[in-house]
């Protein structure tokens, strides 16, 4: 090879990474969030092991009934009869699933289109964004319920329709940083050196997109299954008999005066595991560009 | 106009002990050490160092413009109080109005969302509590001093809406509107074109007031300045008279400094002359001389042992073991 | 700066095509149609009931129909409610909901900007953090938890106020705080780092340097350039209150557009639903439009030439 060696950006881009690595590990509050959702991840593949009943058990005698940990009702049963814990256990399983299905719909999209348009540039870049400019003008929120109220209430459909309100964000940011990577001199270098645009785009272009990309896809996970929420508890989310915690808590606000733990569980659960996902958004965030906060 | 050293008046400024601290995560970090000097009347002081030496932040320290972080210990008395023990509103009294300073960046030094007029006129109104007719004739006359045509129509533009010159004038003339006894002007011509430097530096020679000029420029100090202070890592390494400093300087960072500036007389082949390392870390206070590290003529003494401040000569002062006496 | 409104008006057309013609086709893609009720209808009548509701017309001369009924401001009959029109049912429903949506954008604005604007001041203090990590519960805890929690405690054990209904301002009170609290949070948040960078501006170390007294600095320098990021924060937060309406007023039983909202779709009352959703999307662009135009009429730097 030539005595001049090509900037090589993998190297930086390993020490990087374990630099942030380490950041993230000093930061509590996103390691806190990491043990929180991990326990109610696992918790939510557990559920057999962890309790005796089943999602749609009902127990005739034990309406409405608050939390009795001997009879293995930690969190009480519904005002069907139906056990709390396990539903709600499955509920976090219908949100991560969700959350992680709708993220990567929303990545694959917006990552495409983003780095499609920024490489390009010129013409074709400014008419993908003024698409996604208009776009970004819609209401989704209620687009989405449109589409849940006429196509029916499936859970791919919700999948697609969480995804496709996403990724507008994505790209937009992915095409920002293209454009940006696409005239900084060590991509100009590598080209005067011959390096062929796929390497460039692998070796160069895509370790330094992944930062931004992996905040923002954790911080959508929480959006989306918030979102989600939200339809289940207008009645647009997942059918019967599966769980969401959007209709738990809609139940649950119903009954709030006489059996408020119906609320309280899958509400905290809910805020738990959202506050959890914001604050390693952060965390993430955090540790590959840190600022002065 | 130069006044020579009238050592019989009191100084204007007259600094002793002062240091510098920030709080920060990792711990306090020291700015500015055991900095003193004085400054006469009809002083220009030129102040010279890198960028981290801490010669900014020594004069934002006597005006109370530290971050929230920073903290100044020490004696800094101007015109008989002590800057660093004066109550806020007190401090808040002086500065605008009897010691005014000029910030580097006239870009952003400007507040872009206010017209020119209400930021000179403020001024005025604070301190010699005029209307917004008389401060506003106050500050057109200002403005024509400082050499801006048609001030005016100026008074109406914001800052965005000027060249950079004439912002380093509305600067000037910001400060100039109280007639201060003192101006400090932080790297006055660093952010500007070269003619607009001379422009500048001529405008600043006309005013019969005392001035400190920050710098890192030597022919700012040659042409401008009757007085010097070298800063390295926070503290004063050499003081004097300027003439004396370039012609023969005792510090072995100055030397290095002076002997760094290309020169036209010498063959163009030469290597340019450099000081080989970096000023270290304000973190990082290590006992010894810290221009030992780089210093080519550092003995082991130098490496052990900070060496306080002497005078030299009469009027240098210079703060190394290996200085002549 | 008027030939830019236009300009910028002209341009949100498009916008509010796509909209409206997005919503009219999906809904007409829907499986079965508005009149497939428990009791079928003997087939005349049904044909009737088509005809009257122009449901046996091509598709396209539908759409051209209804663009020409928006642009006279009529959304078509409501397909569940016989007796009204979309518009009457739209325009019943204003009073309750404009009174809960300009009520929190105001408690939002105010509060936020009030929080935000302390936390900057002590930042770095006990308030400061205590205050950050409230607001950033506040962002994520979602409305429809928030509410019925504020409905028990206010509600059912302190008794202080009303947990539902629309009647005399007492009811007003809670669903404003719940629907203003997620945007109070975010913009005390966004208030918090404009005006830390603010603070830390250059231009701010001049005026201090001046003599100004800190009173003086923060009003006259401080603040406009620290809220003009607010102002931009606006448009989106409309769109977020009108998106939480939707929740808010189901769950308090308010009467008002965002209730009907989800009844429509619970009741595949397509008209209704296009309407809401035409609506709110013509007041978000709106809207947005009016931000920026007044954020160019008060960034000095942006200018005012066209």
């Amino acid at each position: 090879m030539s005595a001049l060696a090509l900037p090589e950006a993998a190297p930086r881009g390993r020490s990087l990474w374990r630099d942030a690595g380490r950041r993230f590990a000093g930061n509590r509050a996103a390691m806190a969030s990491v043990g929180v959702l991990a326990v109610i991840a696992l918790s939510a593949l557990a559920v057999p092991w962890l309790s005796p009943y089943s999602r749609d058990a009902i127990f005739w005698d034990l309406m409405a009934a608050p939390p009795d940990l001997a009879a293995w009702h930690p969190f009480g049963t519904d005002t069907n009869g139906r056990d709390l814990f396990v539903r709600t256990l499955h509920g976090a399983r219908i949100s991560l699933m969700v959350g992680t299905v709708a993220t990567l719909v929303s990545l694959v999209i917006g990552v495409t289109y983003g780095a499609v348009a920024g490489y390009l540039g010129g013409k074709v870049d400014a008419l993908m964004m003024r698409l996604v400019d208009i776009l970004y003008a819609l209401p989704f929120l209620f687009f989405v319920i449109l589409l849940m109220v006429v196509f029916g209430r499936s859970i791919l459909l919700i999948f697609i329709a969480l995804g496709a309100v996403e990724w507008l964000d994505m790209a937009r940011i992915v095409r920002g940083q293209a454009l940006s990577l696409k005239r900084r001199e060590f991509v100009e270098a590598a080209r005067v050196l011959g390096v062929p645009s796929l390497v460039i785009v692998r070796r160069h272009i895509v370790p330094n997109l992944l930062g931004p990309v992996v905040v923002y896809a954790t911080l959508t996970v929480p959006r989306v299954i918030l979102f989600e929420s939200f339809l289940s508890f207008l009645g647009l989310g997942v059918q019967e008999p599966m769980a969401s915690w959007g209709v738990l808590i809609s139940e649950g606000a119903r009954s709030i005066d006489t059996a408020p733990w119906l609320l309280l569980f899958p509400g905290a659960c809910l805020a738990a595991t959202l506050l959890a996902l914001n604050f390693i958004g952060d965390g993430i965030r955090d540790a590959l560009d840190p600022r002065d906060r | 106009m130069r006044s020579t050293r009238a050592t019989a008046e009191p100084p204007l400024l007259d600094v002793a002990d002062l240091r510098v601290d920030f709080a920060t995560p990792d711990g306090p970090v020291a700015a500015v050490r055991d900095v003193a000097f004085q400054v006469m009347p009809g002083d220009r002081l030129g102040v010279l160092g890198e960028s981290g030496s801490g010669k900014s932040q020594l004069f934002l320290a006597l005006l109370g413009l530290l971050a929230p972080n920073g903290r100044a210990i020490g004696r800094a008395r101007f015109a008989g109080q002590d800057l660093l023990a004066l109550p806020a509103a007190a401090l808040r009294r002086l500065c605008g109005d009897r010691i005014a300073m000029v910030f580097q960046d006239p870009m952003t030094a400007l507040n872009p969302y206010l017209r020119i007029a209400t930021q000179l006129t403020e001024v005025l109104t604070l301190h010699r509590g005029l209307d917004g007719v008389s401060a506003r004739r106050a500050a057109a006359a200002m403005l024509a001093r400082v050499g801006i045509a048609e001030p005016e129509r100026r008074l109406a533009l914001y800052p965005h809406e000027l060249s950079g010159g004439m912002r380093q004038r509305v600067l000037i003339a910001m400060a100039l509107l109280c007639e201060p006894e003192l101006l400090i002007a932080d790297e006055p011509t660093t952010a500007l074109d070269v003619t607009v430097q001379g422009q500048i530096l001529a405008l600043l020679q006309d005013l019969p007031l005392t001035q400190v000029v920050i710098t890192h420029d030597f022919g700012v100090l040659a042409g401008f300045c009757n007085r010097a202070l070298v800063m390295y890592a926070g503290r004063v390494v050499e003081s004097g008279p300027v003439r004396t400093l370039l012609a023969r300087p005792r510090h072995p960072y100055t030397a290095g400094l002076l002997r760094a500036i290309p020169r036209l007389d010498q063959p163009a082949r030469r290597p340019l002359a450099t000081i080989p390392g970096q000023p270290p870390e304000p973190a990082e206070a290590g006992v010894g001389c810290a221009f030992a590290p780089r210093c080519p003529i550092a003995v082991a003494r130098c490496r052990v042992e900070r060496p306080a401040p002497r005078t030299v000569d009469g009027e240098v002062t210079v703060a190394c073991h290996l200085a002549a006496s | 700066m008027l030939s830019y409104a236009l300009r910028r008006l002209a341009g949100a057309v498009p916008t509010f095509f796509v909209i409206v013609a997005v919503s009219f086709f999906l809904v007409r893609l829907a499986p079965g149609g508005p009149f497939d009720q428990a009791r079928r209808l003997p087939p005349a009548i049904e044909a009737n009931l088509q005809r009257a509701y122009h449901l046996d017309e091509p598709i396209l001369q539908q759409f051209t129909r209804y663009l020409g009924g928006l642009l006279r401001g009529d959304f078509g009959p409501s397909f569940k409610y016989h007796d009204f029109s979309v518009t009457e049912l739209i325009w019943g429903g204003l009073p309750a909901s404009l009174t809960l949506g300009f009520g929190a954008m105001t408690i939002a604005v105010l509060a936020g900007i009030a929080i935000g604007l302390t936390a900057a001041l002590k930042r770095n203090s006990r308030l400061d953090h205590l205050v950050m990590a409230a607001a950033m519960t506040g962002i994520i805890v979602p409305s429809f938890v928030v509410a019925p929690l504020l409905s028990l405690v206010f509600g059912i054990y302190l008794r202080l106020l009303p947990v539902g209904g629309w009647r005399g301002a007492a009811s007003a009170v809670l669903p404003i705080v719940t629907l203003a609290l997620p945007q109070i949070a975010t913009i005390a948040r966004l208030t918090r780092a404009s005006a830390i960078e603010t603070l830390g501006s250059p231009f701010v170390r001049t005026a201090r340097a001046k003599g100004l007294p800190d009173v003086q600095v923060m009003i006259r320098h401080v603040l406009k350039p620290a809220l003009l990021p607010v102002l931009s924060y606006l448009g989106p937060a409309t769109a977020g209150i009108l998106t939480g309406s939707v929740v808010v007023e189901q769950i308090f039983g308010i009467p008002g557009i965002g209730r009907y909202f989800v009844q429509a779709s619970l009741n595949r009352d397509y008209t209704l639903v296009m309407g809401v959703v035409v609506l709110y999307a013509s007041l978000i662009i709106l809207f947005n439009l009016a931000v920026d135009l007044l954020y160019r009429v008060l960034d000095p730097k942006l200018g005012r030439a066209p």
